[in-house]
């Protein structure tokens, strides 16, 4: 399906000029050669209809994975990382530090290949920049000996400079029963335009992985984040969306191993201004047994934009399948928006499977309560948000990473409740 | 403290309030009585704030400020509280985090600073076994599950933590068996000294055998028809509101 009729942007024309650059792999070549061809997507592209790429992304990069000095990366960190968390600081694409911990093991490699992809990423732009794009892979290695380990993991990903491309390669792999907490946080200055391919495979026992996308509101977001479980394990991953004016998350989930695994995704996505915030998510489950739930919960405000696409595959092997998906809004505003688009394709009969999503504005009995008891209307409001979004931050484990999330959204509503 | 001149108010185009007039001193506990869509409850939101309501004539002065050009939060920290009829839940807010944000907003807007939070801990607990409220009750989100009863009692209990000095009770009984009544009244009694006020919105007799009132009030169609001693609410048990719907009746 090429789009060739369509002018190139300046944003391809890059893609397209740096696929002649000398010292990528000829693997790396390849995709770029096909994405410039072909285009971004546009909303003629099923997985991209709320999510025009092409237009939003029109501007070419001045620079791609510039270095960062030292000072600069410290002033980012500072009062935004999670405290008593083992570090390790990836910055425009670079391993540059790794605490060392018990069980842990980080180590970086030249891209690889592209892996066996699961249904849904054939057209995933950030997958496919990240992968033809990034300077290193950064695996981390989380073994039984961090079983236990009383300090959560923080991978903190930078990106920095004026209009710059930045890429990151990651795969995180999992095994041990008692493993810590997992957190991605996602820091900018300037104006950069992220992309990340972040590959997450749990072997066993119960995985948490935390995204906090706390990027400044110059900046862009693009993750991909490929799951992948086996034998019964549970993965849980939440992620918080807060201050990149253009989001997508692509999330990717095939359950392929041999006994009962359970997947947990949530979500909170606070947009307010011109921001447009996009979750996609495919959960498929090819196996029989396993069982899922997704919950994402979004504020939005301004005249910014929501998108959640969700959509399960229930393949016929995949008997007793338990599948359920729900995404609540509020809208903050007369002209916030959301696209919901919920998709079920089940072709196996002993299942359950049940998706929901609702839209709403604030309850003005609710605000009315609250301000007839002394609240300013400012302290009302972000109380009833807090409570909207917080029931999604409900199955984390008590403790520095769960008070850190709810101390990010309310600091976030601080800001943005006018 | 609180006097209403001429009040007409509608909603929607529709009046509800067409010329009520009302003088409260202070330390005064005033009942109004009447039948069902006479206004009283409406009274009682144009007086708390809610701003659903178009006000077309009169004025209201509390302690001789316009009360109506305050909003909602304005008029709790000068001291209007309104007990609702039906509780708001809120789910993801627990009662006792809600109880504290709203006793230092008050206490903020008055630039007395945040309460310490030993003074407020022992204050919640001495007035919660007052009322019945149990800790279980007060670390739940607001409201979320409570019977009637209970919903009833966590109003009174915040009313008993604001400590306002007007203090609008829309229905309070409604919904009560006799000894949350009880309780709920001993909660408002407790509260009664010179300084605070009640306004007691009820359409039976019975709530004020034990809040005595020292005015009642019979509101019909938006407007005060007849105002006696507490033997009117007695006279109104036996005799129903006929009397004053005749018109609507006919």
């Amino acid at each position: 399906m090429t789009q060739s009729n369509q002018a190139k942007t300046p944003f391809e024309e890059w893609i397209a000029a740096h696929a002649n650059d000398s010292n990528i792999t000829d693997n790396a070549k390849d995709i770029l050669v096909k994405l410039a061809d072909k285009g971004l997507p546009t909303r003629r592209t099923e997985t991209y209809k709320y999510t025009d790429l092409k237009a939003l992304l029109k501007k070419a990069p001045k620079t791609i994975n510039p270095l960062i000095d030292v000072a600069s990366l410290e002033q980012i960190i500072a009062g935004n990382a999670v405290q008593e968390a083992t570090q390790i600081i990836v910055a425009n694409g670079n391993l540059i530090q790794a605490n060392e911990a018990k069980g842990i093991v980080v180590s970086t490699r030249a891209p690889s290949a592209l892996p066996n992809l699961p249904e849904g990423t054939e057209t995933d732009t950030a997958l496919l920049l990240a992968s033809s794009l990034a300077s290193q892979e950064i695996s981390l290695n989380i073994n039984s000996d961090a079983a236990n380990a009383e300090k959560p993991i923080e991978i903190i990903l930078i990106g920095s400079g004026d209009d710059a491309l930045i890429t990151n390669k990651l795969a995180i792999e999992v095994s041990g029963d008692q493993s810590p907490e997992i957190i991605m946080t996602y820091l900018t200055s300037a104006n950069p335009t992220i992309f990340s391919f972040v590959e997450c495979h749990a072997k066993s026992g119960e995985v948490s992985i935390i995204k906090r996308q706390k990027q400044g509101a110059q900046s862009a977001h693009f993750e991909t984040f490929v799951m992948s479980q086996t034998s019964d394990a549970t993965l849980k991953v939440n992620q918080l969306n807060l201050g990149a004016h253009t989001v997508r998350n692509g999330l990717y989930s095939c359950f392929n191993g041999e006994a009962t695994a359970h997947l947990d995704l949530s979500g909170v996505t606070i947009a307010n201004e011109k921001a447009h915030i996009d979750t996609t998510l495919v959960v498929d489950h090819a196996v029989a047994n396993c069982t899922s739930e997704e919950r994402f919960k979004n504020a939005i405000g301004g005249q910014a934009k929501s998108v959640f696409q969700g959509k399960i595959i229930v393949q016929p092997d995949a008997q007793k399948t338990d599948a359920r998906m729900m995404c609540q809004s509020l809208l903050l505003s007369e002209d916030a928006s959301v696209d919901v688009k919920p998709e079920l394709e089940i072709f196996a009969d002993d299942v359950q499977c049940g998706h929901g999503a609702t839209i709403g504005e604030m309850d003005e009995d609710l605000l009315f309560y609250l301000k007839s008891r002394g609240l300013p209307e400012k302290d009302a409001k972000r109380m009833l948000i807090l409570a909207f979004l917080s029931e999604n931050l409900e199955e984390l484990e008590e403790g520095i990473v769960k008070s850190t999330l709810q101390q990010d959204i309310d600091d976030y509503l601080n800001i943005i409740i006018a | 403290m609180l006097e209403i001149k001429n009040l007409h108010a509608e909603i929607e185009g529709k009046p509800i309030l067409r010329g009520l007039s009302l003088k409260m001193n202070p330390g005064e506990i005033h009942a109004i009585m009447g039948p069902n869509g006479s206004g009283k409850s409406t009274l009682s939101y144009i007086l708390s704030g809610k701003e659903d309501y178009d006000i077309t004539e009169g004025e209201v002065l509390f302690n001789g400020e316009n009360l109506l050009e305050m909003e909602a939060d304005e008029r709790a920290a000068a001291g209007v509280f309104l007990a609702f009829q039906y509780p708001i839940e809120i789910p993801g807010v627990t009662n006792m985090n809600f109880l504290k944000t709203a006793v230092n907003a008050q206490r903020n807007a008055r630039d007395e600073g945040d309460m310490p939070i030993p003074e407020f801990m022992k204050l919640v607990k001495e007035k919660a076994k007052h009322l019945n409220v149990s800790d279980e009750m007060l670390k739940r989100s607001l409201n979320v599950g409570f019977s009637g009863g209970e919903k009833k009692r966590n109003e009174i209990l915040q009313m008993a933590m604001l400590e306002p000095q007007l203090a609008i009770l829309d229905e309070t009984d409604s919904g009560l068996d006799i000894d949350a009544l009880k309780v709920v009244a001993e909660g408002v009694n407790a509260l009664r000294d010179a300084s605070r006020s009640f306004l007691v919105i009820t359409h039976y007799q019975r709530l004020l055998d034990y809040i005595v009132p020292d005015h009642v009030h019979v509101l019909s169609k938006g407007q005060i028809v007849k105002s006696g001693d507490k033997s009117l609410a007695l006279e109104l048990e036996a005799n129903g509101y006929a009397e004053f719907v005749d018109e609507e009746v006919a």
